[in-house]
């Protein structure tokens, strides 16, 4: 299935399952996705969702296990599949993991230096790639200095150019922008940018909703294993059936059941959200909410916040 | 290119590791001279290297020389004349000092006057123990008597001619002919006993051969915690460049440690007043042991890098296992100080194959045929280390 709006697939997962041998529930179930070439796709899910483990069978970590019943599961990357085809797929995927994935003692020019020789990059093109990589993520005053003497930013900007080296054509960002100052962050989204303005695919992973709302085109909410929602950003944020009302006091329990008369509407305690159905309009609703006499204090209406999609399809679940 | 890109930084991390290096190139030499020079002299009571006796003959006679003579005939004992000695201080004093083991003066007439009884005196030095005291005074004695008894002799022929040419001693070598000795246990071993430097040279190369346990041990604990490791994983790398890629680097360390030690025991040992190491004289005997002791150091190493889950379990597994495998292998205290039965139990310790094979080359004069039983021992061990590593480690992953 191509998504609406966006280009060919890079990457289609197909009805793929992991069960981890020291647990009792499955890690990924049934999960179908499709990721467009040259897009930014958000994967979003509460912690312990099943991101982690997606992405470490996208890149070749995890092998894909193999099972009777699952004999239609597949991963393909640029028209290459695992198992078979995983020093293909390892060659144009990159990743950026969540750690600090890069060793400490050694200077950031050390890193790259041997990163490099792992991915076997020509000694012609060495030279212009660690340029590449040291430009775009803004290394040149510290690439001689030991990694473990490193900002928390700069850290998360040498983690990055270790993952562009082989000029990737899949990049995995986990998690990139954790834990560092606004300055930084910014520096890495716009990083990001230009990356995604090469036409790199990217597929990335954050809490942050701002920042995925940002940069990302694409999205996938992912929990317990299961894709709940597959879209691109614009549709899903584009929403004409939804008016979320944010009152100024919060509503009593029998103005909420005059409400749920009329209309189909969820109340976390701060926010209204009211669903306009055939024959509803804007006006009768407002109408209603005066004539209960309730304070408007906000009122959305023609999109929605990624926030509220993201909550509403993890169900707010507090996860341990 | 990747084997080499993956050698270079682990010989680049160990360069940053001050531990590590200090663990293993500095450790060993320390040990190596304070155990030689500390041991030295017990050491050299085991092996029957020769004790130091002053002399000071004041009859300077041909009695008095014959019976330093008979005295010298003693292995244990090494005659020093005073006179030919320039020793800046009195005899007495250097006895006290323990620089000798005995200072034996002979008085003036001690077998020309009859009325002297005592034909010899001992000066025994603080250090020498009584056992020896008893073994040189029971020699001076009975070489002393001799002497005497020669003198009775001859004043007997005096009297009566008939007696020309009777002796009441032994001819030489006839008196060894008088006692026979046997012994409960193989006579060879008792030149088996090592010298200081002998014993503590292989004996703390074993050890810290061991000891890149630690530093391969952190490395790689430090790559799965800090997710080095992960990232590494989704690279087109082989398995085995990753395995293969730690273990060589080590392996040449090890090597390098080999000849660090020896060097030390050659050079350094000496030059701070201990034994000189002797080599044997089976070069391609030690590099059958030191490559087989690096297989099974790196095998013992990468099982515990792989069960511990952080540096400081590595670090105590891998320095605890090390200094109980030294102590029952015969590294800390010789074996051949250790009752029987604990000397049968350091074959327990792969650090006791190791230090044999070596004490077979440097003191047995051994070569391959001598050593392959402990060569083929340790490569066996090593082997399995590293395939039991590598199926946990495989474990640890797919978990």
């Amino acid at each position: 299935m191509k998504l609406e709006g966006s280009s060919a697939p890079i990457v289609t997962v197909t009805a793929l399952n992991h069960h981890y041998a020291s647990a009792t529930a499955a890690a990924l179930n049934n999960i179908n996705l499709q990721i467009p070439a040259g897009s930014c796709f958000g994967l979003l899910g509460p912690n312990g969702a099943g991101k982690t483990t997606l992405i470490s069978l996208l890149t070749g970590i995890l092998s894909p296990q193999k099972n009777d019943q699952l004999l239609s599961a597949s991963i393909q990357v640029a028209g290459f599949s695992f198992p078979n085809d995983a020093a293909k797929i390892k060659k144009i995927s990159g990743l950026v993991p969540q750690d600090y994935a890069f060793y400490p003692a050694l200077t950031g020019r050390e890193n790259l230096t041997f990163f490099a020789g792992l991915y076997q990059i020509a000694a012609a093109n060495l030279a212009a790639r660690m340029d590449y990589c040291v430009r775009v993520c803004g290394l040149e005053k510290v690439l001689d200095k030991p990694a473990a003497t490193y900002s928390g930013g700069i850290k998360r900007r040498l983690n990055i150019a270790l993952g562009l080296l082989h000029d990737p054509k899949i990049l995995y960002l986990d998690e990139p922008t954790v834990g560092i100052d606004a300055q930084s962050r910014h520096f890495i989204l716009q990083a990001i940018e230009q990356l995604k303005a090469s036409g790199m695919t990217i597929v990335y992973t954050s809490h942050y909703m701002e920042e995925v709302e940002q940069i990302c085109d694409q999205l996938a909410i992912i929990d317990h294993g299961e894709v709940l929602l597959q879209a691109s950003m614009a549709s899903l944020l584009q929403d004409v059936s939804n008016v979320v009302i944010t009152p100024a006091v919060a509503l009593a329990a029998d103005t909420l059941a005059s409400l749920r008369q009329s209309f189909a509407i969820d109340w976390d305690g701060k926010n209204l959200t009211m669903q306009l159905v055939a024959g509803q309009s804007l006006s009768m609703l407002i109408a209603a909410v005066e004539q209960l006499g309730i304070s408007v204090s906000q009122l959305h209406y023609g999109s929605n916040s990624l926030e509220q999609i993201y909550l509403r399809a993890t169900h707010r679940e507090l996860r341990q | 290119m990747q084997l080499l890109a993956i050698i270079r930084k682990e010989l680049l991390l160990l360069c940053r590791d001050l531990h590590g290096l200090l663990l293993l190139f500095v450790m060993p030499v320390v040990f190596i001279l304070i155990m030689s020079l500390a041991m030295k002299d017990d050491f050299d009571r085991r092996s029957g290297v020769q004790l130091d006796v002053l002399v000071l003959d004041n009859e300077d006679s041909v009695i008095s020389r014959k019976m330093l003579d008979k005295v010298a005939q003693n292995e244990q004992f090494n005659l020093l004349n005073l006179s030919d000695l320039e020793l800046g201080e009195s005899a007495e004093l250097a006895i006290k000092a323990d620089r000798y083991s005995f200072l034996l003066t002979v008085p003036k007439q001690a077998f020309a006057d009859d009325t002297v009884v005592a034909v010899a005196d001992v000066l025994v030095a603080p250090a020498t123990s009584p056992a020896v005291t008893q073994l040189f005074t029971a020699t001076l004695m009975h070489a002393a008597a001799e002497q005497k008894m020669r003198l009775m002799l001859e004043e007997l022929q005096d009297y009566s001619p008939e007696l020309e040419g009777f002796s009441l001693m032994p001819e030489d070598g006839e008196d060894k002919k008088l006692v026979s000795v046997h012994y409960a246990f193989n006579s060879d071993e008792l030149a088996e006993a090592p010298t200081s430097v002998q014993q503590n040279v292989p004996a703390w190369l074993v050890f810290s051969m061991f000891f890149v346990v630690i530093p391969l041990a952190n490395t790689l604990i430090n790559e799965r915690q800090l997710g080095t490791l992960r990232r590494i994983q989704t690279l087109p790398v082989a398995s085995w460049k990753l395995i293969a890629g730690k273990i060589i680097p080590y392996f040449f360390i090890n090597q390098i440690q080999v000849l660090l030690m020896l060097l030390v025991g050659v050079t350094l040992v000496p030059m701070l007043g201990g034994d000189r190491l002797t080599l044997g004289n089976s070069i391609a005997g030690l590099i059958l042991m030191s490559t087989a002791l690096s297989v099974a150091a790196l095998g013992y190493a990468m099982i515990i890098a792989v069960v511990s889950r952080t540096t400081e379990q590595a670090t105590t597994l891998g320095g605890a296992g090390n200094i109980i495998l030294a102590a029952i292998g015969g590294i800390m205290v010789p074996a051949f100080v250790m009752p029987e039965f604990m000397q049968t139990f350091t074959m327990v310790s792969p650090m006791s194959w190791g230090l044999q094979g070596f004490l077979d080359i440097f003191l047995r004069g051994g070569g391959l045929a001598e050593v392959w039983p402990e060569a083929a021992s340790l490569y066996l061990l090593g082997v399995i280390t590293l395939a039991l590593a590598l199926l946990l480690l495989h474990r640890h992953d797919e978990s």
